[in-house]
């Protein structure tokens, strides 16, 4: 056992996990919702979150529009329960690639594994809850076991899997789905890396060192003398080609912070970097609790984006920010989808397309390249025929 | 080499430490930071071109600074004229007759037991306590005092000024109210039912009849009349609320009745609300030049702060670069003996708006 020994009996325990198990919801298209979001939320940070959901029903999905999809994940999402809403737009076909917190992906596997996470209060005394091995987050409250025993599934599956050489996060959480799916039969109704997995949908981590799925990675290196590692070059160019082959793209941005960041340096990294001229997002959906006057990039809006060239200037009227928890408009903004006509798309499961989108992205990068060179040969010999 | 765009023509200067530096440098080195930094840097030459202009300086106060210690600031602030009339919520200046006479806010935590402090009657303001018991006493000289005065509708600002003077008699001691009285700057309180200077007003009514009655409705009139008598005007906002709708609102009422009031002409506010909420606190001062609340030209600053970090620095930084703008300050000069108040010698009426 390690130092810190949890959950050491004759406490009050019990009271601390006597709350309801949070369980995925699963948003069900409810037509009242609908009606709610349309005619009822009218102004202000309502008014915006209407915005959003119609122009994610009504545009991003609309068939003729073909858009390329990313779906970002900052926050404690999957804690809060939230993971059923991203189940079953994966499902549907509705978001296309996820960047995501390392963290949301590890919390996850607790319901794969069938672990249970509890309704608290916010307002409980953290040193009891360190005396009685209780892990809090806000006011979702869990054995620390739980993460103990997570951290040994994530250890024994890396070893098992006998991977030994650098890989995109993609790879690595298809595979981890994969075997999750294998283990734990019907888990993918409860988890979103094993539906990821299931559904074909690429799950990418932004900063895979900054969760406990990265300190596992870590353990098996320095323990095991592994070579086997995430390469993040891998994660930025497959999110460059998957937006890179997008008709249109979009996104919809939880919260903010690392993620939104992975998600937007793709087209900056398609004109800057390898000088193909893609264009920014057509669409541009966030919903965050950041505000703008503090200078951060969760807080920036999608005007500041078309600076970058992340956001095309031009359509701004389908970019919208509402200011609000995630855990509140994000499972509104799923029902409103579910239940549009629009709430079912053909996946494109991308996650067997990596290897096509990441030559083609090649090519046309060496295309470019070769281009520009030639464009510096005629200009250098420009300059030397002026000089004559 | 290619041209610089026109965007890019002032660098940034990063902020470094000198161990002497005054409020003012400090703030005059913020100008070339960014975010709220430099927007109260700007506040601080906003503030600065509003004592250089002929402009009444409306000042409102919402949100517990006379408790959380900044009473010494504002009253500073009125003394020396860098504001020429306040609006403030009625719990700033229940707070501010609390320390004057003679009593304490303490410092607590935002952490407490509440069920304990009540136990004690220990009333808390986040990370501050005050004693109810204390708070009695205030109560009961407020109902005194009133019960001293005519049977006639006083203006909350009329009222107010009688308060300060009692209590600078009495007393002797510094604060919001007897600065005000000593500096002839008048302060409306538009929400003085939603404080305990209400509550005191009516304990008033409870011992004589006919006691504590405020025409809150002149108040808009007097200060409707006294943008119509002096045009040019200026709004510093703290924290929002109702005092910064009532300045603004000020503006709009004097418009109906004279073409010489364009909104007012300098605007800055500290706030920590935000406008994606859609409430007045928070709402930009753009949107305020929709309403004709605010000239469309005028310079102005909103500075995203708790008004604890933000005024004791920008008020500190004023003393000293500010001194001679207020020598030669062309500020206005009230009368408020009892009656109708007077601006510069012409008579400022409660009972009906001037044309």
């Amino acid at each position: 056992m390690p130092h810190r020994a949890p959950g050491s009996p004759g406490h009050s325990k019990k009271q601390f996990l006597s709350g309801r198990p949070i369980r995925y919801y699963r948003p069900q298209g409810s037509p009242a919702i609908r009606t709610l979001i349309d005619e009822g939320f009218q102004a202000f940070n309502a008014g915006r979150l209407s915005e959003a959901s119609q122009i994610f029903a009504s545009k991003m999905l609309a068939p003729e529009n073909d858009t390329t999809i990313g779906l970002t994940i900052a926050g404690a999402m999957t804690p809060a329960g939230l993971g059923g809403c991203v189940i079953e737009l994966m499902d549907r076909g509705l978001v296309d690639f996820i960047i995501s917190t390392g963290a949301n992906l590890y919390h996850d596997l607790h319901y794969a594994l069938n672990f249970t996470l509890r309704r608290g209060s916010p307002f409980v005394n953290d040193v009891e809850l360190y005396e009685d091995g209780v892990i809090r987050i806000y006011d979702v409250l869990f054995p620390a076991t739980v993460l103990l025993e997570t951290d040994a599934y994530i250890r024994d599956f890396i070893v098992r899997s006998g991977l030994n050489e650098p890989i995109a996060t993609s790879e690595f959480h298809y595979l981890l789905g994969l075997d999750l799916m294998k283990r734990y039969p019907g888990c993918s109704e409860h988890s979103v890396v094993a539906r990821a997995a299931e559904d074909g949908v690429p799950l990418y981590t932004s900063s895979p060192g900054d969760s406990s799925i990265g300190m596992n990675i870590a353990y098996h290196e320095l323990m095991n003398g592994s070579r086997f590692m995430i390469d993040p070059n891998k994660d930025v160019n497959e999110v460059c080609a998957i937006v890179m082959a997008g008709k249109r793209n979009g996104c919809v941005i939880l919260g903010g912070g690392s993620p939104k960041n992975f998600y937007l340096q793709a087209q900056p990294t398609l004109w800057e970097v390898y000088g193909i001229p893609k264009g920014g997002n057509e669409y541009f959906i966030q919903i965050t609790t950041d505000s703008v006057v503090w200078g951060g990039l969760s807080g920036a809006t999608p005007a500041e984006a078309v600076s970058w060239g992340k956001v095309n200037p031009g359509v701004l009227p389908d970019t919208v920010v509402a200011y609000c928890d995630s855990t509140i408009a994000f499972p509104l903004f799923c029902e409103y989808a579910v239940g549009s006509p629009n709430g079912r798309r053909k996946r494109r499961e991308l996650i067997h397309k990596r290897d096509a989108l990441v030559a083609t992205l090649t090519r046309d990068a060496k295309a470019a390249l070769a281009a520009r060179n030639k464009e510096g040969r005629s200009k250098k010999a420009e300059g030397r025929s002026k000089k004559k | 080499m290619k041209k610089q765009s026109r965007f890019l023509r002032t660098p940034i200067v990063p902020f470094t430490v000198d161990a002497g530096a005054t409020a003012e440098d400090v703030l005059t080195r913020m100008e070339r930071i960014s975010f709220q930094g430099r927007n109260l840097a700007t506040a601080h030459r906003v503030w600065q071109k509003m004592l250089r202009d002929d402009v009444t300086i409306f000042m409102g106060m919402a949100g517990a600074l006379s408790a959380g210690g900044l009473r010494m600031v504002v009253a500073h602030l009125i003394l020396h004229r860098y504001v020429d009339c306040l609006v403030s919520t009625g719990a700033n200046l229940y707070h501010d007759l609390h320390e004057t006479r003679g009593r304490h806010h303490y410092l607590g935590s935002p952490h407490a037991d509440d069920a304990a402090l009540a136990k004690d009657r220990i009333d808390r303001v986040y990370d501050t306590y005050a004693s109810e018991e204390e708070f009695i006493s205030n109560d009961n000289w407020i109902a005194d005092f009133a019960s001293t005065l005519e049977r006639r509708p006083y203006t909350s600002r009329e009222m107010l000024y009688l308060l300060g003077g009692h209590l600078w008699k009495t007393t002797k001691r510094e604060g919001i109210l007897t600065a005000a009285y000593r500096a002839g700057v008048p302060i409306f309180c538009p929400a003085i039912a939603d404080s305990s200077i209400g509550m005191g007003l009516s304990q008033a009514r409870q011992k004589v009849s006919g006691a504590g009655h405020i025409d809150i409705i002149g108040d808009i009139v007097e200060s409707a009349n006294l943008i119509i008598r002096r045009p040019r005007t200026a709004s510093v906002v703290l924290g929002g609320g109702t005092p910064k709708n009532f300045i603004n609102q000020a503006s709009v009422q004097a418009e109906f009745y004279s073409d010489r009031v364009h909104g007012h002409r300098f605007a800055l506010q500290i706030v920590t609300d935000t406008p994606a909420f859609g409430g007045a606190s928070g709402s930009s001062l753009e949107e305020a030049q929709s309403w004709g609340k605010l000239a469309t030209d005028s310079p102005r600053v909103s500075v995203q702060a708790d008004a604890t970090l933000a005024l004791p620095l920008l008020a500190t930084a004023l003393a000293t670069s500010s001194a001679g703008l207020l020598k030669k300050r062309k500020k206005p000069a009230f009368t408020m003996e009892p009656g109708p108040m007077r601006v510069d010698g012409r008579t400022v009426p409660s009972d009906r708006f001037l044309e």
